[in-house]
């Protein structure tokens, strides 16, 4: 027996062991009992709970495994506690007995509690389901997604008694919330810094006036123009929101209540909004808005943050200002046939120049790139820069925007490629083989020669697609090629399409 | 401002008697021996009985790595006044990436490195190695496991059934 055949995990310590097991769901966990001897029970001592009723064959046997799962602990300590349920398991469960155990699983003093359960359609049994968790004065982080079965109706799970002392996090999915049940539930969670709502409805303004940190709103349909005439959120950094309506003056009352926002996160908004981002945002993230102009100019004041676009087909674009941005994430992903616009819909020079880090994504747009690229200035500041582009953006035999990227952005430190050539239609169409050929040939040749004018040029990472990755020796004869670059760190990775 | 030839070094010994010369900075990242060297700070020589001399190159190896990461980082930050988001976040993709790579062992090494992870307590190469061992584990059936750590059933066919028969609904399958 050579040493690489002797066991050597089961002579770690217990505390290793089961340090390990608590990685692993609870049923697998138990599972490892019959490995041998020394495994039979370590998992009784893991600091994890972790059950999905979907592992189980039927209600009954769910059921049977949390009761001993419980009744067989080892161990007085517990992390985390999660739970997954749903009542359409078996409509004849009570969901009494779940509320038994979860009760008993809170006298164990969890630090982490997530529950998902889907529970008949009456908020009494819904609310008496967790009422148990809202009084685990050891929770410093909660997500609670119960729904009534069926049609994923909003529950009002707020019980009376909520007393969190300790609960920093807290994510409530599909939840019905009132202002007296809001407001109960700040009074209980005295140090509550991250609020999560997602698909929950209801009465809920009184939210803009607590000392939260990170606020998220997610699928709500809330509509700002609703929102309380103060807002007074003095601790807040954090604000996504996500399907959500604006408009300009409920825009701005909004952030004016938040006098330390730094980073600012907007997905699939509608409504307008401009002119309000004067503030000194650290990061500013805006994915697939429809903010209609109307024929307007807008121009955004973005100084010194991270900026990530991504528009969809619907936006339309506008005119936006940006100084310094530390890091441009542009992805541009309208449907197909769509073109971009550089000079109506941006202001080149100020959006680009500045810009340290650039990544530029256009993943399966008609954009002549040929055309609109000699209108945007050079990136002198550019150090780091990624280039994701479709065929749609290459001509072959002419201007090739990667290459014309290298000769405005003259400071590049460090480039990523995404498999810069044609093959991403070739393989949408099924036809695998002919897409290698035109890597085989100059392409990289003629790409390494522009690479070696480059003085400050550290590091290169090209990512090829799946299929290309294991063609043949197609990566190894990459590399060697690229050897010829002298003091360059050279990667080739793999990605997903 | 630091600089390497004024730093203490310390010498580690491995179990096998090898002698490894590393920085105060670089032992620190253990502990262990952090704990040791804040007790008596003039010891220069720590002997290491239960590390051989191939884990603890690579523990070195982990810790020399981390360090110099975040040095760079800190110095990143006093030479800008303050830290850049992109820069921070990328430097962390590239320490991940080195730790995948680092990770790239046989299940014998990594079991030892979890144990001179444990005994130097280096909480940053445990939870890497932990995680490893735990995604080696996952999805796999009691038989696999056996086999992925060669772990020899000490059950008797008896022992085994009895204990299916106190748990059964942990080894019945799911639909």
């Amino acid at each position: 027996m050579t040493d690489l055949e002797i066991d050597r995990i089961s002579d770690l310590p217990n505390v290793v062991l089961e340090h390990i097991l608590s990685f692993l769901n609870t049923k697998q966990a138990v599972q490892t009992s019959i490995i041998s001897k020394r495994w039979r029970n370590l998992w009784a001592f893991s600091s994890r709970i972790d059950i999905d009723c979907y592992h189980f064959k039927d209600h009954r046997t769910f059921l049977e495994f949390c009761d001993m799962v419980l009744c067989r602990r080892e161990s007085s300590y517990l992390h985390t506690f999660l739970l997954r349920y749903n009542y359409s398991f078996s409509p004849q469960c009570d969901c009494d007995h779940l509320r038994r155990w979860i009760e008993l699983a809170m006298k164990f003093k969890p630090h982490v509690c997530c529950i998902e359960a889907g529970v008949p359609d009456c908020d009494l049994i819904a609310c008496n389901l967790i009422a148990s968790t809202f009084t685990c004065e050891s929770i410093e982080t909660m997500s609670l997604c119960i729904h009534k079965y069926g049609w994923y109706k909003k529950c009002d799970i707020i019980p009376t008694i909520v007393s969190l002392p300790r609960i920093k996090r807290l994510y409530l999915t599909l939840s019905y919330l009132k202002e007296d049940t809001v407001t109960r539930l700040f009074a209980g969670c005295p140090v509550l810094e991250d609020l999560m709502l997602h698909r929950c409805s209801g009465e809920f303004s009184s939210i803009f006036k607590q000392k939260l940190v990170c606020l998220s709103l997610i699928d709500c349909s809330l509509d700002l123009r609703t929102l309380p005439k103060s807002v007074d959120l003095p601790c807040l950094k954090r604000l996504r929101m996500k399907e959500l309506k604006v408009d300009e003056e409920s825009f701005a009352r909004l952030l004016t209540g938040c006098p330390l926002l730094e980073n600012l996160s907007f997905e699939n908004c509608s409504g307008k909004f401009s002119n309000l981002f004067r503030h000194k945002l650290k990061c500013l993230s805006i994915w697939n808005c429809d903010m209609k102009t109307r024929g307007d100019k807008f121009w955004w004041y973005i100084d010194r943050a991270i900026v990530k676009f991504n528009l969809s087909g619907d936006a339309k674009v506008f005119i936006v200002c940006i100084l310094h941005p530390l890091e441009m994430k542009f992805i541009w992903d309208p449907p197909i046939g769509t073109a971009l616009d550089f000079e109506n819909n941006f202001e080149p020079k100020a959006i680009f120049s500045g810009a340290e880090c650039f990544k530029l994504c256009f993943p399966d747009t008609k954009v002549d790139l040929k055309k609109e690229l000699p209108r945007i200035g050079a990136f002198n500041n550019i150090k780091r820069l990624s280039l994701k582009l479709s065929d749609w953006c290459m001509h072959p035999h002419e201007i090739d925007p990667v290459i014309w990227f290298f000769q405005k952005s003259p400071n590049i430190e460090d480039l990523t490629l995404y498999n810069p050539k044609r093959e991403i239609a070739v393989s949408r169409r099924g036809k695998q083989k002919p897409l290698i050929l035109c890597y085989e040939g100059t392409y990289y040749d003629s790409l390494l020669t522009e690479l070696s004018e480059f003085n400050n040029l550290k590091r290169v990472e090209i990512k090829l697609c799946k299929n290309l990755f294991s063609y043949n020796n197609f990566k190894d004869s990459l590399l060697q090629k690229m050897e010829d670059l002298a003091n360059v760190n050279v990667v080739i990775s793999e990605y997903d399409e | 401002m630091a600089r390497s030839s004024t730093e203490n070094m310390i010498t580690l010994m491995s179990s096998d008697g090898e002698e490894f010369m590393v920085t105060e900075k670089v032992a620190r990242e253990c502990t262990t021996i952090r704990n040791m060297l804040e007790d008596d700070c003039v010891i220069t020589n720590i002997p290491l009985p239960n590390v051989t001399s191939d884990i603890l190159s690579m523990v070195i190896e982990y810790c020399m790595e981390h360090v110099a990461a975040a040095e760079k980082a800190a110095a990143e930050t006093a030479e800008k006044g303050s830290s850049s988001a992109p820069a921070a976040a990328k430097a962390n993709k590239d320490l991940e990436e080195w730790d995948k790579a680092f990770m790239n062992v046989d299940v014998y090494t990594l079991c030892d490195l979890i144990l001179a992870a444990n005994y130097l307590n280096v909480s940053g190469l445990l939870d890497l190695t932990i995680q490893t061992a735990a995604n080696l584990i996952k999805g796999k059936s009691p038989e696999q496991i056996r086999k992925t750590f060669h772990i020899q059933n000490d059950l008797s066919l008896e022992e085994e059934e009895k204990i299916r028969s106190q748990t059964p609904w942990a080894f019945e399958k799911s639909e």
